[in-house]
């Protein structure tokens, strides 16, 4: 990054302003900072400073049947959401990103759609569409829905390495011999696997996250970690859920850091 | 990420979940600590003996969900815990089997109004005042306290529900309990019961589980609060609340076992409720929390320190009103509308 | 979207081709476009569809209909609606008629049972007069419009019925046929609950994001980094999981509360939790980074020469700021604020777990109508109107916020 140097604010604006944003981060971070350590809380209350600390809320959440069986389901929808919505996502990028057709604009719009709706009235629409198929209450349901959510993000990642990508180079293999697959897998996917990695991981946190499509859509059988969480907190907040809370985050941030230096490798 | 070790593990992921269908069976209770007493009464004992793969869930008694199930065709709940109105009201829309019909759960033996044409009591509870004890010099004594703002001022807790809620109001109006439900029949007496709730309504704090009473009253967020029993006696001895009771006036309810019609595992449901009425079995609940038996033979089985928590002792029964459930299934539809457009605005 | 100069000779050659040829390298798309016509599209008409579906009265009471127009019907009347119900019971189809004339009637879901009760072919066999006495002697509404209006406004297996109700227009009356005054949930008020809690919400994030944005985007080096890294931590970390840490933070016995009485702030722990403010104030930091982004890209494109310009020529820092960098920034100030307002109008969760019953936007009546009362028609109504209004009010925004950022995002 070039340095960018804009005329110095005097001090008597700097300092406020200064002032005002480290007040604004707080915000964003101290949350978080104050909530997630009262996992390790060895009372069961909710404030500081603790008595002492202690495990035993993580004991409780990993020896749990009902916790760890939430958790399974959480990482095989995630898992099976990426998978898909990766898939998909990733081809319709390379399908649109140069393409001119009729209709681009509204195909576009469409497709980043999920994101901006309100997810209730997806669940609802899934929902009632779910029904007569028989849909409701599976794994593969559930799947649908949270891949409708994770692909509009996959596609607007690959589509940013996409732009930078020389498709002269996918004529270049087919010059070579290559078939369309192998130019695909050989040439254009290394080249824009920081971009797929990308999505795929947003698509992991975006399934693992989702509580409002599971309380739709969901049975039994597929009882996720954050539904867990949700009912808990509706119900009586305990230091467990907090535990949870902070096993979910360092699963999001473990596959965060991996795409990164798997990107920073490339 | 490398995209073949993913797609690898998802199909070994589904061969996991798929093995699991040996014989399996789905129980969806209230949650929290009822679910927990039931998990230790009820289902270990019947998934160890039988084998039997016991998958839970838990709901907040919205009928809704079930409806859409047996509408759909495509029911995954194999018994569901009900109260006796939600019972009463799902059997008329025929979404539960019509077990009460049944020779076997005849047979129980179980204490009246503990058989429904489509529900199997399986334990005896109340709707009683909790309160903090250090909140007030003087103790509440009677549920109807909780209106009594002058004397015990304070927030207090209602269940989101015009179950209990409406009748309370009655009550605390100076209706006596045998005159609850007929007066409820009318107009003029909802409304009644409506003005009661309206003196009170900018002290309410509105809960939906029945762990939260707990909780509300521990943190202090509210001065007392409407709660089921054996949820006050489960704090004040596992999580080291003290918490006050006022038995007079509680409203008693039975718990009640569900098959929904269509249930694909139905077979399982009947013999898992037929065990929970077994005497020895029934009366296991109340070493885990204070809900009394449903079977008669299992009264005698309750150690005495146990009763005393139990809604069903002599010394708490005072005033007691026994909850209509076939009030509540013909009317729980409008006046739930009425109510829960009153508690928006 | 930049398209690199090989890319833009191909595409003139693809634009003499053929569609056929031209449509090729679309192909990739197909299982993405087929998976939304799918699962996005097709749901999306289902919503519409639910709306304006009103099947039941019809269904129920074919010939009852025919005499329901005008009040309270002759006794020939009584004798349809009997001969209809006893079909109905046998089909299935009581409760639905029930469940449905309630929303149109005060007490109709009991008249029908009531009804119901007594309805079979023996009472159908009776004599007109005969039935209409024991009809009306089953529920005492049956002899009063109401209940016929319900049932004729329910008329046709297609209705704005819904759409109505959602729209705040009185669709039930009272036995007597009066406008219903309870019972009705006021959607007047959700609608300008969720707009204002919306615009607050996005009024915050910009004003108290604006100075944020302008000291990341002119930071550079570390600073930079540690800055915008600060800024997407919370975005990356989940919502289920921020709003938990508010209601830890926020509740009776929580942190927040506990500060405050340690500062002498306060006498005794304030109620925090389920009010207004917990709501905004959660919303807010859930909706910053989504506001500060944005701004952030749009600012760093602004050059500093500009602002420099302006100061050699005399303008203070604040007018330098206001008058040169300012405007330039808006496209940017207006994607964040349109990005977050629209957001906003969806929320469901966080109201729910932070709010109180007087905070619930719209979204919460979605889930509320179709999980807890099968209303599903209602449900689909409100989502139409949600969607819809979004759209009227973010389309123009929308428009703009494309113009001024072509290539940026």
């Amino acid at each position: 990054m070039t340095p960018r140097r804009y005329a110095d604010l005097p001090l008597h604006l700097r300092l406020p302003l200064y002032l005002f944003v480290g007040l604004t981060l707080a915000l964003l971070i101290l949350p978080l900072l104050a909530a997630l350590p009262i996992s390790v809380n060895s009372a069961p209350w909710f404030t500081y400073p603790f008595p002492g600390v202690s495990g035993r809320w993580f004991k409780a959440f990993f020896l749990s049947d009902t916790w760890t069986g939430a958790l399974l389901n959480s990482l095989s929808i995630a898992l099976a959401t990426t998978v898909l919505a990766t898939t998909l996502g990733t081809l319709a990028a390379i399908g649109l990103v140069n393409a001119r057709f009729p209709l681009r604009r509204l195909v576009m719009a469409l497709a980043i759609a999920p994101m901006l709706m309100p997810v209730v009235v997806l669940g609802l629409g899934l929902f009632i569409f779910f029904g007569p198929l028989g849909l409701n209450y599976t794994f593969a349901g559930v799947v649908v829905a949270h891949s409708l959510l994770a692909m509009p993000f996959v596609i607007i990642t690959v589509t940013a390495t996409l732009t930078r990508f020389d498709f002269t180079l996918m004529q270049a293999a087919a010059n070579l011999g290559a078939s369309k697959t192998r130019a695909f897998f050989d040439v254009m996917l290394p080249l824009i696997a920081p971009g797929v990695g990308a999505g795929a991981v947003f698509s992991f946190a975006t399934s693992f996250d989702e509580v409002v499509m599971v309380l739709f859509i969901a049975g039994p059988g597929q009882r996720t970690l954050p539904k867990q969480m949700f009912t808990g907190l509706r119900e009586q907040l305990d230091p467990t859920i907090i535990a949870a809370a902070v096993t979910m985050v360092l699963i999001t941030s473990a596959l965060m850091i991996a795409a990164l230096v798997i990107a920073k490798k490339r | 990420m490398t995209m073949k070790s993913v797609t690898a593990a998802v199909p070994a992921l589904c061969l996991l979940a798929g093995m699991a269908s040996a014989q399996e069976l789905t129980v969806v209770s209230w949650g929290g600590a009822l679910q927990e007493a039931q998990t230790k009464a009820f289902m270990d004992p019947y998934a160890a003996a039988t084998g039997t793969k016991i998958v839970q869930d838990s709901w907040s008694g919205e009928l809704a969900k079930l409806r859409a199930m047996v509408d759909s065709g495509n029911v995954v709940w194999d018994v569901v815990d009900m109260d006796p109105q939600s019972a009463a009201s799902a059997c008329d829309q025929g979404l539960l089997e019509p077990i009460g019909a049944e020779e076997m759960f005849k047979a129980a033996g179980l204490v009246e109004g503990g058989l429904l044409d489509c529900a199997v009591g399986t334990s005896v509870y109340a709707t009683i005042l909790a309160y903090k004890k250090d909140a007030f010099a003087t103790a509440p004594t009677s549920v109807s306290d909780i209106f009594d703002t002058a004397t015990f001022p304070g927030k207090r807790a209602f269940r989101k529900s015009p179950v209990d809620t409406l009748e309370v109001a009655l009550m605390a109006d100076g209706v006596a309990p045998a005159d609850i439900y007929s007066l409820l029949s009318t107009p003029e007496g909802v409304d009644r019961a409506f003005a009661k709730l309206d003196t009170i309504k900018g002290d309410i704090v509105w809960w939906e589980a029945g762990a939260q009473p707990a909780q509300l009253l521990m943190s202090g967020e509210v001065a007392m609060s409407l709660a089921w029993n054996g949820r006050i006696a489960d704090a004040n001895s596992n999580e080291g609340a003290d918490l006050g009771i006022a038995w007079s006036q509680q409203v008693r309810g039975f718990d009640m076992w569900t098959i929904p019609m269509g249930a694909k595992n139905a077979d399982a449901a009947r013999a898992f409720i037929a065990s929970t009425v077994t005497p020895a079995t029934n009366a296991d609940l109340a070493k885990y929390i204070a809900y009394g038996p449903s079977v008669a033979a299992a009264a005698e089985l309750v150690a005495p320190d146990q009763l005393a928590n139990l809604p069903s002792a002599p010394a708490n029964s005072e005033g007691a009103l026994a909850q209509d459930g076939a009030f509540w299934a013909k009317n729980g539809d409008a006046l739930n509308a009425k109510f829960s457009a009153w508690v928006a605005q | 979207m930049n398209l690199s100069p090989s890319a833009t000779s191909q595409t003139a050659r693809r634009q003499k081709a053929p569609l056929r040829h031209r449509l090729g390298p679309v192909l990739p798309a197909l299982p993405m476009l087929a998976f939304l016509a799918l699962f996005l599209v097709v749901p999306l008409a289902i919503i519409g569809k639910t709306a304006l579906s009103d099947p039941e009265v019809s269904a129920a009471l074919p010939q009852a209909l025919a005499y329901a127009a005008d009040g309270v019907p002759d006794d020939a009347g009584f004798a349809a609606l009997v001969a209809d119900l006893v079909e109905a019971k046998k089909a299935g189809l009581m409760r639905p008629l029930a469940r449905r004339l309630e929303y149109g009637v005060a007490g109709g879901s009991a008249a029908v049972t009531d009804l119901a009760r007594i309805a079979d072919a023996e009472l159908a066999a009776q004599d007109p007069a005969a039935i209409r006495l024991a009809v009306t002697g089953s529920n005492p509404i049956w002899s009063q419009p109401g209940i016929w209006q319900a049932i004729d406004q329910g008329a046709a297996p297609w209705s704005l019925f819904y759409l109505k109700w959602a729209l705040g227009v009185p669709v039930k009356a009272t036995p007597d046929g009066q406008p219903a005054s309870d019972g009705i949930h006021d959607f007047g008020t959700i609608y300008l609950r969720t707009i204002v809690i919306s615009l607050l919400v996005t009024g915050l994030t910009v004003v108290i994001g604006y100075p944020l944005a302008y000291v990341v985007a002119t930071s550079s080096g570390m600073i930079g980094k540690v800055l915008i890294f600060l800024v997407l931590l919370p975005f990356w970390t989940s919502l289920l999981v921020r709003t938990m840490s508010w209601i830890v933070v926020l509740q009776k016995n929580g942190v927040m509360n506990d500060l405050l009485l340690a500062g002498g702030l306060t006498a005794e722990p304030l109620p925090l939790l389920y009010t207004r403010f917990a709501t905004i104030l959660a919303m807010v930091q859930i909706q910053l980074p989504f506001t500060v982004l944005p701004m952030i890209s749009v600012m760093r494109a602004i050059p500093p020469s500009h602002v420099r310009a302006a100061r050699s020529m005399g303008a203070g820092p604040v007018s330098a700021h206001v008058s040169v960098f300012m405007p330039q920034a808006v496209p940017g100030i207006a994607a964040g604020a349109l990005l977050t307002f629209v957001l906003c109008l969806g929320f469901y969760l966080t109201p729910a777990l932070v709010g109180g019953p007087g905070d619930q936007m719209v979204s919460f009546f979605i889930a509320r109508f179709t999980n807890e009362q099968l209303n599903w028609g209602l449900a689909s109504a409100l989502s139409l109107v949600l969607i819809a209004g979004a759209t009227v009010i973010a389309l123009p925004l929308s428009r703009y916020v494309f113009r001024h950022s072509s290539g940026r995002f």
